[in-house]
């Protein structure tokens, strides 16, 4: 499996991880090669790819010198690339592998990114950013390979069926279900063709463009449904908010404690 | 010299579910990528996009109990609350002391489609074993069981005996897969185990 396809979809591959399938390493994608060109070219990429949330120019022209700084060893540099980038690469590699041993992960992703500045690898400092996306999803994809290949090299009977569970604890379950439930009543104040809408956008993944065409629905539509299921969501999640508050405060009151 | 990020534009929720679902271009993902990198907003932002599809996920697979309003709806809920008492006392009467299902927990491989599972009828309390081989001897350690959706329907001690681990079920599990997690002391997930109840 070429490396660019475990991209940004948590559920791609926690679906490797538990099935313990997928080819050996494969040659790297463009979009996993080290960024070059110069930052005027980023910008322009970026316009071009629809997604004009680049950085100002002045932060392109802070890491210029942050990496010259790394490069010569300066105390406090190493500092401020952790804190420019740590919370970063800990979400993409949390939301990619999971939450366990994040903290060994997030180190030696970082010590990879130092080493490869000081070894002169990264050749166009303002593009910073996209060395250090380039190196996060190597890690995660080297990581996959590693479990993988160990899952394959294992003889014995263990029972190694680890998927990545996001609800880290019965409390974060519960809060799981009541939430649910909330999106159950959203569902049932629906049409059984507005739910049938967005079972297929969300359980079966179908596009927009799809749905839309098998559905005859202009995109305007489509989208003020999905909006109205998320805002009544938000809005039953919020009533249901105030009457835990209401009813705390009324058992405390009921109980002595504000007086 | 102090770095600050100023964005020109943050990617909004459709860009982020497109990203969420893979559906993204590669030059659209580097982009958002490299934003998200350094972006505390948008990170969050994603976080909840993320949480609200596994939460419609979840929702639009399980059977829809469309609410019913005023009476009707209290009748309706007084009525099937009588319904199940009825069943309850029927299955007592018929079943009072339904046999406890034995299974000797173990792990596959292989198959297409991942592990094979172990098997059990529905209807049965359970007594759960699982090898101590390779575990370490130690006290304390816990059971628990979760449908396929990662709901928790059963957590307990398990009791070490004979080279096993043990615990008992009293609730018998309706039908449906399971996953039987095993917790060291310290809390840690060491193994899990594939259950389907038929």
């Amino acid at each position: 499996m070429n490396p660019s396809e475990r991209s940004g979809n948590p559920h791609e591959n926690n679906r490797l991880l538990s099935a313990g399938g997928g080819a050996a390493s494969a040659p790297e994608s463009p979009v996993d090669q080290l960024p070059t060109g110069t930052m005027s070219d980023a910008q322009d990429a970026a316009a071009e790819a629809g997604a004009p949330y680049v950085v100002s120019p002045e932060a392109y022209a802070g890491w210029v010198e942050l990496v010259e700084r790394i490069k010569s060893g300066e105390a406090g540099s190493m500092e401020e690339l952790y804190q420019l980038f740590s919370k970063g690469i800990r979400f993409y590699l949390c939301r990619q592998l999971g939450p366990q041993e994040l903290d060994d992960k997030v180190h030696d992703t970082f010590v990879v990114v130092v080493q490869a500045i000081r070894r002169g690898e990264l050749r166009e400092p303002e593009r910073l950013m996209g060395f250090v996306r380039t190196i996060v999803r190597r890690q995660v994809a080297a990581h996959i390979d590693r479990v993988v290949h160990n899952r394959r090299e294992q003889v014995d009977l263990d029972s190694s069926m680890r998927v990545a569970d996001p609800r880290e604890n019965p409390e974060e379950s519960a809060i799981f279900r009541q939430r649910a439930e909330l999106i159950q009543r959203v569902l049932g104040e629906l049409t059984e063709r507005d739910r049938e809408i967005l079972t297929r956008f969300y359980l079966n993944e179908q596009s927009q463009e799809q749905i839309c065409t098998e559905m005859s629905l202009t995109e305007t539509q489509f989208r003020l449904l999905k909006s109205r299921a998320k805002a009544r969501f938000g809005e039953l999640g919020r009533k249901k908010l105030s009457q835990n508050t209401l009813q705390a405060v009324f058992l405390r009151t009921s109980s002595g404690l504000f007086h | 010299m102090e770095i600050s990020l100023v964005f020109r534009d943050h990617p909004d929720e459709n860009v982020l579910e497109e990203y969420a679902f893979g559906r993204l271009s590669d030059a659209k993902a580097v982009v958002l990528e490299e934003h998200i990198l350094v972006c505390a907003h948008c990170r969050a932002a994603l976080a909840q996009t993320d949480d609200y599809i596994r939460l419609m996920k979840f929702a639009v697979s399980r059977p829809l109990e469309i609410p019913r309003t005023g009476n009707s709806r209290r009748s309706a809920l007084a009525l099937a609350a009588l319904l199940a008492a009825a069943c309850i006392a029927a299955v007592a009467w018929v079943k009072p002391h339904a046999q406890p299902a034995s299974v000797a927990l173990a792990s596959f491989r292989g198959g297409a489609t991942g592990a094979s599972v172990n098997q059990v009828a529905a209807g049965h309390p359970l007594d759960l074993s699982i090898s101590g081989a390779d575990v370490s001897p130690a006290a304390n350690y816990r059971l628990e069981v979760v449908t396929s959706m990662g709901d928790s329907v059963w957590s307990g001690p398990a009791s070490a005996g004979d080279g096993r681990l043990f615990a008992h079920l009293a609730k018998s599990l309706g039908a449906g897969t399971y996953w039987v997690r095993l917790y060291a002391p310290s809390s840690e997930l060491l193994a899990e185990y594939g259950l389907q109840v038929k």
